[in-house]
C-alpha cells in the first residue's frame, strides 16, 4: 500500500519538480543584468516594464479583452452545455459536433475571417452597413479589447461548454427533484438549485478563461497589432521577436514572472471554492442518475436555434471565410472578379512532404500527450482533492501555472534547458520529445483543472468502502473512481488532443525541420505572409483531421452515461 | 649523336611529364571543383525560410534544378516553411553556442540579421571570390563570412487598384498628407527609420514619425503584400525592400512600389553558411549559385529580388535609372550595421515607440 502511494506521489511530483525548474528560469532572466562590465542582478526589467505608461495602457487592454472573452464563453458555453446535458433535446451527438468542430480552425484564421467580416473599411458587414447607413457609428470596429475579446471568446466557448458540461452530466437529481416537490418553479429551480449546484464548474471556467485570455496571442496579434491595440501578449512578442537587434529577453521574462503572480491570485480564489467542494459533492454512491428535463417543441426549436445561432456565428463563418481565401491568390470580398479568380494554385503549392511529416508527428503527440496528461494528472488531482498531504494545494497551484504563464516564456525556458543544460545527458532537443515533454507539463494544468472538478463530485464514501474492504490503492482507482470519471476522461482525452492539434505558440521555439508540427507548417506560411496559401494548409488540416472528429462524437456519446443519446 | 640526342629528348620528356602531370591535374581541380567533389558526398540540402525567402513549391523546384545542371549534382534541396528570419537567425546563434548543429544549413537574411552570429562568431571566412570568379568584389563582406545575394530597395509598396499614379507619395512630406489618415501602415518594427535618421538626421526623423503617426492605421510586417492587396491598407511605408511589389505582381496581386526621392536607402540580403552548417559544402556553394545569371534569373523569377552589381540584372537596371533620376543612393552594409548596432537599436526603440502610439 505505501508504495503504491510513493508511486502515485512520485508521478506527481516528476512534473511538478520540472514545472517549478522551467519557470525559475523566467525569473532568472528577469533579474540578470548583462552589461559591458559583465552580469549583476537587478531589478532593471521590472523597472522599465513598470515604469513605461505603455505597460499600463496594454495592462488595461489585456483586462478588457480577456473579460469580454470570459463573459462571451460563458455566454455561449453554459447555456449550451445545458441544454446538451441537461435536456432531453434530440440528436445531442450533433450537437456536441456543431459545438466543437471550430476548435481545428487555428486561432488566426478564425481572426483573419473576422478581420474581413468586420473590419472598418473592407469587412463584410461593414460594407454592407455603409451601403444601408452612412454614417460612421453604424460600424462596427473589430480592432478595439472588446472586438478582439469577442472573437477570442466564441473561440474559447466550446472549452466552457466542455468544462462546464461535465459538471452538468453530474448534477445530483434529487435536489432539483426536491425542488420541484416542492412546487417550485422550473426557472427558479434553475436559478436557486441548479447554478449554485454547478458554480464551481462556472468558475473554474472562468478562472480558467480568464488566464487563456491573460495570454491569448493569436486573436490579439492578427486583429490587434496591425492596428495598435496592443496585449500583454503582443506587447511580449514585439520584445521577443524583433526584426532588428537583440530580443528584451528580461522584459519578456518580467512579464512572465508578473502573469505567474496574476495566475497565483487566480489559482488563490479557485482553491478557495475547491475547498469547499464536498457542499458541491453531487455523485455518491446512493443516486446517480442526472435528471433531463423535458423540451416542449417551442423548447426544441429554441434550444436548436440557440445553438446553430452559435454555430453559425463562431464556427460557420470563420470556417467558409478559410476556405473561401484558400481559392483566392489574396483575399477578397465576393464578387464576380473574385469568383473568377477562384482556383486550386494555393493547394498545389504547399510544402506537401513537409505537411504530411508535420502530419505524423502531430498524429504521434496528439495520442501520445492525451495519454500521459491524463496519468500525471489524475495522480495529482487524486493527492489534491482526496489525499490530506501536506502542501497538496501548493502541488495544485505548480500544476496550474503553466496554464498562465505564457507558453512562449515555458517553451523558451524548455529550449534553453535542452540546448544548454540537457545536451549531454539527454539530447532531446530537435526530436518529437522534447515537444511532447513541454506539451505535457503545459497541459497537466488543463487535466488537473478537469479532473479536480470532477473527482469534488464524486463523494468519497464509494473508495473509503473499496478501501474498508481491502482493495489496493490502485484497484481502487482502476475499479471504482476510473469507470467513474471515464467521461471527464474521454472528453479531457479528446480535448487534449484537440489543444495538443492547434499548439503553435510552444512549438515555434522547439520546432526544427526533424520535428515539425502541422500547425508550425501552418504557422510558418502565415508568419510569412502566405495567408492564402495558409488557409489552404489549415484546410487540408481540417479534411486530415475528419477521422478524429468523428471519433470524438462517436466515442463521446456512447460513453457519456445518460447523455448524447443521438 | 643522333643516338645520344635521342636519348636526351627521351629522358628530357619523361622528366618533364613527371613534373608536369601533377600540376596539370592539380590546375584541373580548381577551387570550384574541389568544392563540387566534396559537395557530390553530401546528399541534401536543408533550407528553413518563408514564402519571401525561397519562393513557392515551383520556384523551390526551378533552385533546386537549376542548381543540379549547373554543377552536375543530384541533390534534394528540403526547403523547410521556417520562422521568420530574425527568429531563424537567433536560433541558428543560440544553435551554435549549444554545440548542435543549424537546423537550416544556409541563412539568407538581412544585414541585421547577421549581428548575434557575427558576435557569437558563428560564421566562418569563405574565400568566395577565388571559387565563384564571377562574384564582384563588393558583393563579399565581412572577410568573408557574409555574401551579398540581393539590392533592397527601401520606399513604399501600395495597392495599384486603389491608388493612381498621381496621387502617390513622392517624398517623405507626402505621407503627411491628411488624405492619408486610416489608410496606410507602417511596420511594428520601424523598419529604416534608424537609415533614415543618418540620412536626413535625427530631430527631423523623429519630427516627421511623430506626425506620421497620426495617419497610421495599424502596424503589418513586410511581406504581408497580401493585405495591402486585399484594401485593408492602401499603402506601407516603409516598406523593406521593392522587391516585395515584384514578388506580389507575380502572384498576381496588384501591388507597385517606388523609391521616394529624398530616402534614398538601399539594404541587403545577404547570404552566409554557418560554421555548424550539417552540409557545408552543398550550403557553399548553392550560395555561389545564387550569384550566378542562371541563380538571379531564378531568383526574379520567384521572390523578384536580384543583386544590383550584377551587371543586367532588374536590379542593376533599376539602380541605374535611380542614379539617372539625381537619386545618390546610400548603402546601408552589414558592416555599417555591425558597427552601429548599439545606436540603431536605441533609435528603433525609440520610433518603435512613437509609431505604437495611436
Amino acid at each position: 500500500m505505501p508504495n503504491q502511494r510513493s508511486l502515485v506521489i512520485g508521478i506527481s511530483l516528476v512534473p511538478a519538480a520540472a514545472i517549478v525548474g522551467l519557470l525559475l528560469i523566467p525569473l532568472w532572466i528577469s533579474v540578470r543584468v548583462e552589461s559591458d562590465a559583465g552580469v549583476s542582478f537587478g531589478l532593471r526589467a521590472y523597472y522599465a516594464l513598470f515604469s513605461d505608461p505603455f505597460s499600463y495602457r496594454t495592462l488595461f487592454n489585456t483586462t478588457v479583452f480577456s473579460a469580454v472573452a470570459v463573459l462571451t464563453a460563458l455566454f455561449f458555453g453554459v447555456p449550451s452545455a445545458w441544454i446538451v446535458e441537461r435536456t432531453n433535446l434530440p440528436h445531442k451527438g450533433l450537437s456536441f459536433t456543431l459545438m466543437t468542430v471550430g476548435l481545428l480552425i487555428p486561432g488566426f484564421l478564425s481572426a483573419m475571417g473576422w478581420v474581413f467580416l468586420l473590419h472598418p473599411r473592407i469587412g463584410l458587414v461593414n460594407v454592407a452597413l455603409s451601403s444601408v447607413l452612412s454614417a460612421e457609428w453604424a460600424r462596427i470596429n473589430i480592432a478595439s479589447p472588446v472586438g478582439m475579446g469577442f472573437v477570442q471568446g466564441l473561440g474559447l466557448a466550446p472549452l466552457a461548454f466542455i468544462m462546464v458540461a461535465a459538471t452538468f452530466r453530474s448534477t445530483n437529481p434529487e435536489l432539483e427533484e426536491a425542488a420541484a416537490a416542492h412546487g417550485i418553479g422550473f426557472i427558479r429551480s434553475l436559478i436557486r438549485v441548479t447554478l449554485p449546484l454547478i458554480f464551481p464548474g462556472i468558475l473554474a471556467a472562468g478562472i480558467y478563461i480568464l488566464t487563456i485570455g491573460l495570454a491569448a496571442f493569436e486573436v490579439p496579434a492578427v486583429i490587434g497589432l496591425s492596428n495598435r491595440v496592443f496585449t500583454f501578449s503582443t506587447y511580449l512578442y514585439t520584445q521577443v521577436h524583433p526584426q532588428e537587434g537583440a530580443p528584451r529577453y528580461d522584459l519578456a521574462a518580467a512579464f512572465g514572472v508578473f502573469t505567474m503572480a496574476v495566475a497565483g491570485l487566480l489559482s488563490w480564489a479557485y482553491f478557495r471554492v475547491l475547498r469547499q467542494g464536498h457542499r458541491y459533492a453531487v455523485v455518491t454512491g446512493r443516486s446517480y442518475r442526472p435528471r433531463q428535463v423535458g423540451l416542449t417543441r417551442g423548447g426544441v426549436w429554441l434550444a436548436w436555434g440557440f445553438l446553430g445561432f452559435y454555430f453559425v456565428l463562431g464556427q460557420l463563418l470563420p470556417l467558409l471565410t478559410l476556405l473561401w481565401s484558400s481559392f483566392l491568390r489574396y483575399f477578397q470580398l465576393p464578387s464576380a472578379a473574385a469568383f473568377a479568380n477562384l482556383s486550386l494554385v494555393n493547394y498545389r503549392g504547399l510544402p506537401w512532404p513537409h505537411l504530411l511529416d508535420g502530419l505524423w508527428n502531430t498524429a504521434v503527440l496528439m495520442i501520445s500527450v492525451s495519454t500521459l496528461v491524463l496519468l500525471v494528472s489524475l495522480a495529482i488531482s487524486w493527492i489534491v482533492v482526496r489525499s490530506k498531504a501536506r502542501g497538496r494545494f501548493l502541488l495544485d497551484a505548480v500544476a496550474f501555472l503553466p496554464h498562465a504563464v505564457p507558453g512562449i516564456i515555458f517553451a523558451l525556458s524548455a529550449a534553453y534547458v535542452a540546448l544548454f543544460l540537457l545536451r549531454d545527458f539527454v539530447p532531446i532537443y530537435g526530436t518529437v520529445f522534447l515537444i511532447m515533454a513541454v506539451y505535457i507539463l503545459e497541459r497537466t494544468s488543463f487535466g488537473t483543472r478537469m479532473l479536480n472538478n470532477a473527482l469534488a463530485q464524486i463523494h468519497p464514501e464509494l473508495e473509503e468502502a473499496g478501501q474498508v474492504m481491502g482493495i489496493s490503492l490502485l484497484r481502487r482507482m482502476a475499479t471504482i473512481l476510473i469507470p467513474l470519471l471515464l467521461p471527464a476522461l474521454v472528453n479531457g482525452w479528446l480535448w487534449i488532443a484537440l489543444l495538443t492539434y492547434r499548439e503553435l505558440t510552444i512549438a515555434s521555439l522547439l520546432v526544427t525541420p526533424a520535428n515539425v508540427t502541422l500547425p508550425m507548417v501552418i504557422w510558418g506560411l502565415w508568419q510569412t505572409g502566405s495567408f492564402a496559401r495558409a488557409a489552404a494548409a489549415a484546410t487540408m488540416g481540417l479534411i486530415f483531421m475528419t477521422p478524429f472528429i468523428f471519433c470524438y462524437w462517436f466515442f463521446g456519446r456512447r460513453l457519456a452515461p445518460g447523455g448524447w443519446q443521438a | 649523336m643522333g643516338r645520344t640526342a635521342a636519348l636526351v629528348f627521351l629522358v628530357w620528356s619523361v622528366m618533364l611529364w613527371c613534373w608536369e602531370t601533377p600540376h596539370a591535374a592539380e590546375s584541373a581541380q580548381s577551387p570550384l571543383s574541389k568544392l563540387v567533389q566534396a559537395a557530390k558526398t553530401e546528399k541534401e540540402l536543408t533550407l528553413l525560410g518563408g514564402g519571401g525567402t525561397w519562393g513557392d513549391a515551383d520556384a523551390q523546384k526551378a533552385l533546386e534544378n537549376g542548381f543540379n545542371r549547373k554543377y552536375g549534382l543530384a541533390v534534394r534541396i528540403k526547403f523547410v516553411p521556417g520562422p521568420a528570419m530574425p527568429d531563424l537567425a537567433r536560433r541558428i546563434a543560440d544553435e551554435f553556442k549549444a554545440g548542435q548543429k543549424s537546423a537550416s544549413d544556409l541563412f539568407l537574411g538581412s544585414e541585421s540579421h547577421f549581428v548575434e552570429m557575427t558576435r557569437s562568431d558563428a560564421l566562418p571566412r569563405f574565400p568566395w571570390r577565388e571559387t565563384f570568379p564571377h562574384i564582384p568584389a563588393a558583393m563579399v563582406e565581412m572577410d568573408g563570412r557574409l555574401l551579398r545575394e540581393a539590392t533592397r530597395y527601401i520606399g513604399i509598396s501600395y495597392n495599384e487598384q486603389l491608388l493612381a499614379e498621381k496621387d502617390l507619395p513622392r517624398r517623405l512630406d507626402d505621407l503627411l498628407n491628411p488624405k492619408w489618415k486610416g489608410k496606410i501602415a507602417s511596420t511594428p518594427y520601424a523598419a529604416s527609420f534608424d537609415r533614415l535618421a543618418s540620412v536626413i538626421g535625427l530631430e527631423k526623423t523623429r519630427d516627421f514619425l511623430k506626425r506620421f503617426t497620426q495617419n497610421v492605421a495599424g502596424l503589418i510586417r513586410c511581406g504581408e503584400e497580401e493585405r495591402l492587396a486585399s484594401g485593408e491598407f492602401v499603402l506601407l511605408a516603409l516598406n523593406c525592400g521593392n522587391y516585395e511589389a515584384e514578388r506580389g505582381r507575380r502572384q498576381g496581386m496588384p501591388i507597385g512600389a517606388r523609391v521616394l526621392s529624398d530616402v534614398p536607402i538601399v539594404g541587403y540580403w545577404y547570404v552566409s553558411v554557418p560554421k555548424h552548417s550539417a552540409h557545408p559544402n552543398l550550403a557553399t556553394l548553392f550560395g555561389g549559385f545564387l550569384l550566378t545569371q542562371e541563380g538571379q534569373k531564378i531568383r526574379y523569377e520567384s521572390v523578384g529580388a536580384t543583386a544590383h552589381l550584377i551587371e543586367g540584372t532588374p536590379a542593376n537596371k533599376q539602380y541605374k535609372e535611380l542614379q539617372a533620376q539625381g537619386i545618390q543612393l546610400k548603402d546601408f552594409t552589414s558592416e555599417y550595421v555591425i558597427k552601429n548596432g548599439k545606436t540603431l537599436g536605441q533609435l528603433r526603440d525609440e520610433f518603435q515607440k512613437i509609431l505604437q502610439q495611436r
